[in-house]
């Protein structure tokens, strides 16, 4: 008797008993659903984390300056005005687990191009920036450092910029922005990058050489320190040097604030991407939870099935008897019954995947989760299945194989 | 012809003794028993119930082992075989026929005679051509897609026969075989039995109708676990019926 034989027989009984079958199944389908969709969910939050990280640059340290506060009374983090552009060239020239560092101010402006206009952030900094970013451009040129130097009536835009400003143009690359009273020429678009982990557009932004936001924007008018800026991004030489970079930064710019022993930093140097770490093993931990509970139904839809498959032998027992009569091995009995859980339990699994497939797509499109339906997960989840089967199949399969041929034959 | 075939036992079973054990205590179904059956012959077993004699088939027919005493199959003791042994030889060798049919109620006619062939590892194509033969052979060819509950009684029982042939047994154990039909469907039923024997087939029946009885080769007798002694009127009868050519 073959696989394919036996494999017959076994549809044949649960074709046989469709209501019963389908109720065997619903414990195996539920828990099959809920492992895939859980497993999406934990997964699609790891993978955007992950993004997110990459979006960000690769080893890369935010300094930002420590609130300010005025007769006691703090501001929030990043109000002061302590950093500054020499800071900036300070970090990048002195410091050797540093490869580059760019200063960074902002401000939000109305923006006019032609007919049309769009309010965002303008953000001055230098070319080193799209550097530690590892943002590449999808037309044109980056600033250089020339243009930083002079103070040049250049501009570089996020992808969102563009469609808003210049929808009807092939390339806004030679276009000119009007941003406040200053004109500046589109020298370049950046390619896209997506939203950050907070749901902002990284996109929708105007890049402008620092020199030129202090001098056509920004005033500086209302600014104690007219050189101050609002954070700096680093960038370690690699990612064993990033802790070395932190403590050398936060080094040299006591030196440089003449802080003594005692006083407080007036700075800040951050690890984004530790952040996001710190994120994800949290997610790791929440997902690899929400798994297991889902693996609970697994286990009690395995026992479901090893209730029917009982009620199954028993009712039987003639069947039984007859085929061991005739001339069945145990093995062929057993094979035979333990097929059949392991039917049930793939049939289960697979209508199991196409309902947390599609439990995962609702999540996904109404309550705007992300998710990530690995085809890894999904085979996990149907060899988990199966192994339901064969686990709880096994005895009552063990069980129909080692009835006495007689007492089968004799009941009714 | 008759006598020769009596002197070679197919099977045999020597001072076989079955006990069991209930919640009362020891209970002795078989208390000694001897009996030889020749290849091809026909040999009714009769007796009261209890009499030991569902004992004695299920032993013949390897389902259970004696607790005492020796049962040699084809001059070979088979009494300590394993259970799946067992199984091989009653696959290969041994048919059985039911008073209940015992027909597999979810396999057609034709599948339910192609069982044994299934556990024999033949081939479907193979199985399904040998079981339209013997489905011919039992008068139910037009019957190969039915379902058992379609079936008449006689016509359950024929596929039964059917099913108890196809694997070429060389002993064919049928218990109560016209148990449960009329006398007319049962006469056919016999006469699918005596064509057996014909074949060179031996052929064990139990039963309490004595004109079944009387097509057979040698009746036996059993009362209490034990086979009686040989009444002379009997042994006479079956004499001359066996010296009488077919």
């Amino acid at each position: 008797m073959n696989w394919l034989e036996t494999l017959r027989v076994a549809l044949r009984s649960i074709r046989a008993n469709r209501m019963r079958s389908a109720l065997t199944m619903l414990g195996i389908i539920i828990g099959v659903a809920s492992v895939v969709t859980m497993i999406a969910i934990g997964s699609g939050a790891r993978t955007k984390i992950a993004e997110q990280i990459r979006s960000l640059g690769a080893h890369v340290l935010m300094v930002l300056p420590e609130a300010s506060s005025s007769q006691g009374v703090r501001q929030r983090a990043g109000s002061g005005q302590s950093l500054t552009e020499g800071d900036a060239a300070a970090i990048m020239a002195e410091l050797p687990a540093v490869t580059a560092a760019a200063p960074s101010i902002r401000g939000v402006f109305q923006i006019v191009a032609g007919k049309r206009n769009w309010r965002t952030t303008v953000n001055g900094t230098t070319a080193e920036y799209f550097v530690i970013r590892e943002w590449a451009l999808a037309a044109g040129r980056y600033f250089t450092a020339e243009d930083t130097k002079g103070g040049e009536r250049v501009a570089l835009i996020g992808q969102t910029v563009a469609e808003e400003l210049f929808p009807d143009f092939d390339s806004p690359v030679g276009q000119t922005l009007r941003i406040g009273h200053a004109l500046v020429t589109v020298v370049g678009v950046l390619s896209e990058k997506g939203p950050t982990g907070s749901g902002r557009d990284q996109d929708d932004v105007v890049f402008l050489p620092i020199s030129t936001v202090r001098q056509r924007l920004v005033g500086g008018s209302n600014q104690v320190n007219r050189d101050a800026v609002a954070y700096i991004l680093a960038k370690a030489v690699s990612g064993q040097q990033l802790s070395v970079a932190e403590q050398q930064i936060a080094w040299l710019l006591r030196l440089r604030h003449d802080l003594r022993e005692g006083q407080n930093d007036d700075f800040r140097v951050t690890n984004p991407a530790a952040t996001m770490r710190a994120q994800t093993a949290s997610t790791r931990v929440l997902s690899w939870l929400l798994a297991s509970v889902a693996s609970v139904s697994l286990v009690v839809g395995g026992i479901s099935i090893m209730n029917i498959m009982l009620v199954s032998v028993a009712e039987r027992r003639r069947e039984i008897g007859l085929r061991l009569a005739v001339g069945a091995r145990q093995k062929h009995i057993r094979m035979q019954f333990l097929t059949e859980a392991l039917v049930l339990c793939v049939i289960g699994g697979l209508l199991g995947l196409m309902l947390g497939t599609v439990s995962t797509a609702i999540l996904a499109y109404y309550a705007n989760w992300p998710v990530y339906l690995s085809p890894t997960a999904m085979v996990l989840a149907m060899v988990f299945a199966g192994l339901t089967g064969l686990v709880f199949g096994y005895y009552p399969a063990r069980k129909a194989a080692k009835s006495d041929p007689i007492e089968c034959l004799r009941s009714e | 012809m008759g006598f020769e075939r009596n002197t070679k036992p197919l099977i045999e079973a020597d001072n076989i003794c079955k006990d069991y054990v209930s919640g009362a205590g020891v209970v002795s179904a078989l208390r000694g028993v001897s009996l030889a059956i020749g290849c091809g012959e026909f040999v009714a077993i009769m007796g009261p119930s209890g009499s030991g004699k569902s004992t004695l088939m299920n032993i013949f027919g390897l389902l259970d082992r004696p607790s005492k005493g020796r049962l040699i199959y084809a001059g070979r003791d088979v009494s300590d075989l394993d259970i799946n042994a067992r199984a091989a030889i009653r696959n290969a060798q041994i048919g059985f026929i039911f008073q209940s049919y015992n027909l597999l109620p979810r396999l057609t006619a034709l599948e339910n005679v192609e069982l044994p062939l299934v556990y024999a590892g033949v081939r479907r194509p193979e199985r399904m051509k040998r079981a339209r033969e013997m489905l011919d052979a039992v008068g139910l060819a037009d019957r190969q897609a039915h379902w058992p509950n379609q079936l008449s009684g006689g016509e359950q029982q024929r596929v039964s026969i059917a099913r108890s042939m196809i694997a070429n047994p060389a002993l064919v154990l049928a218990d109560e075989p016209t148990g449960a039909l009329d006398s007319k469907t049962g006469e056919a039923v016999i006469r699918l039995l005596a064509d057996l024997v014909a074949s060179g087939v031996s052929v064990v029946v139990v039963t309490h109708d004595e004109t079944v009885a009387a097509k057979a080769d040698r009746i036996v007798r059993m009362a209490d676990g034990a086979v009686l002694p040989h009444r002379p009127e009997i042994a006479r009868e079956s004499a001359t019926r066996d010296s009488t050519p077919r």
